[in-house]
């Protein structure tokens, strides 16, 4: 990727964080420094048994950190919430056999989500998650 | 972005004297007048990277919640040159989360405004890189080992310690040398054209 494939003087940065269960937050914005993050790509891998349920990933703004942030978004109002398969009820998408799930999305298919305070997520399976983000 | 005062500051990186043209560095009453000489060249001076933390042993502190860290503070004399030779640097900011401020000598900021210290980082320097907009990248001059700058690397990371803070250097040398330069008796104004002037900061 390009640095001209950029906003004008951004940077890009990768945030890694291992076996993420429940609420995490990943990464605090540089808003001290006032700038922010948006969203360029994610990459989420969990070695979870998905049979018995679906996996899901939900992203918003705040920085857990901090109580003079002010974050936008929660675990039930997401600005971002990410699945690894359809799943239907009563079929199990993810089915056994299946139990390393990645899912990976690029440059051009995500959203340029912002994130002033930080990246928090929530899932109900243990996962990987690995985020590029730009520094606005 | 330049020191320059007189109207060469390119798009393109190019040396800014040719052979046999005048240089006026500044401060004056340290430096004065110099000329590259007609039997030498300006060289370029490849990217030169430094690294104000030390891998896996000096890490710089992660940012905090006011927005000022201790940054780590390094007289920088890995780009200094020989004797009598004048180096033109552009300074790129390598790692990001990562803000530099340049001091040439220890305590003036080299960028500055009414308002303090400019600082630089990847974003703001990586970009025109890329863009090759040469002429946007912050701009210093150092002569010979006598104006090393001091740069400050402050963490804009909230997240955790940094073991590289870098950026990196590169441009032109002129070997140079002194000049007596004939004054005209009236305005008190030199004789000869001069090509550049460029301040380096007061001898540390």
């Amino acid at each position: 990727m390009s640095f001209l494939e950029s906003a004008p003087l951004t940077s890009i940065i990768t945030k890694f964080k291992a076996t993420v269960s429940g609420t995490n937050m990943l990464t605090r914005a540089p808003w001290p420094n006032g700038q922010y993050y948006r969203l360029r790509k994610y990459n989420i891998t969990t070695q979870s048994d998905l049979t018995s349920g679906g996996a899901i990933w939900k992203f918003w703004d705040q920085d857990l950190s901090s109580t003079t942030t002010a974050g936008i978004g929660s675990a039930g109002a997401a600005l971002l919430m990410v699945s690894p398969a359809p799943t239907v009820s009563g079929i199990s998408a993810q089915a056994s056999g299946f139990n390393v799930v990645s899912v990976t999305n690029g440059f051009n298919e995500t959203p340029r989500v912002p994130f002033y305070a930080g990246v928090t997520v929530q899932t109900n399976v243990v996962s990987n998650i690995t985020l590029e983000l730009e520094i606005v | 972005m330049s020191y320059l005062t007189s109207l060469v500051n390119k798009e393109t990186i190019t040396p800014l004297l040719k052979p046999g043209q005048f240089v006026r560095i500044e401060p004056y009453h340290q430096y004065g007048f110099f000329q590259l000489p007609r039997s030498t060249t300006p060289e370029i001076l490849p990217p030169v990277r430094v690294n104000l933390a030390t891998p896996f042993t000096t890490s710089m502190s992660a940012a905090v919640d006011t927005g000022q860290t201790s940054p780590i503070s390094t007289k920088v004399t890995a780009l200094d040159v020989q004797d009598l030779t004048l180096a033109q640097y552009k300074l790129v900011a390598l790692d990001e989360g990562v803000r530099f401020e340049v001091y040439q000598p220890n305590t003036v900021a080299r960028f500055a405004n009414r308002n303090g210290p400019i600082s630089f980082d990847a974003g703001t320097t990586k970009y025109f890189l890329s863009s090759g907009l040469y002429s946007c990248l912050p701009e210093i001059f150092l002569f010979a080992d006598k104006t090393p700058p001091t740069v400050k690397a402050y963490s804009i990371d909230l997240d955790q310690p940094q073991f590289y803070a870098r950026f990196a250097a590169f441009g032109f040398k002129y070997p140079l040398e002194f000049k007596e330069m004939p004054l005209d008796k009236e305005t008190k104004q030199p004789l000869e054209p001069i090509a550049l002037t460029v301040k380096v900061g007061e001898r540390t």
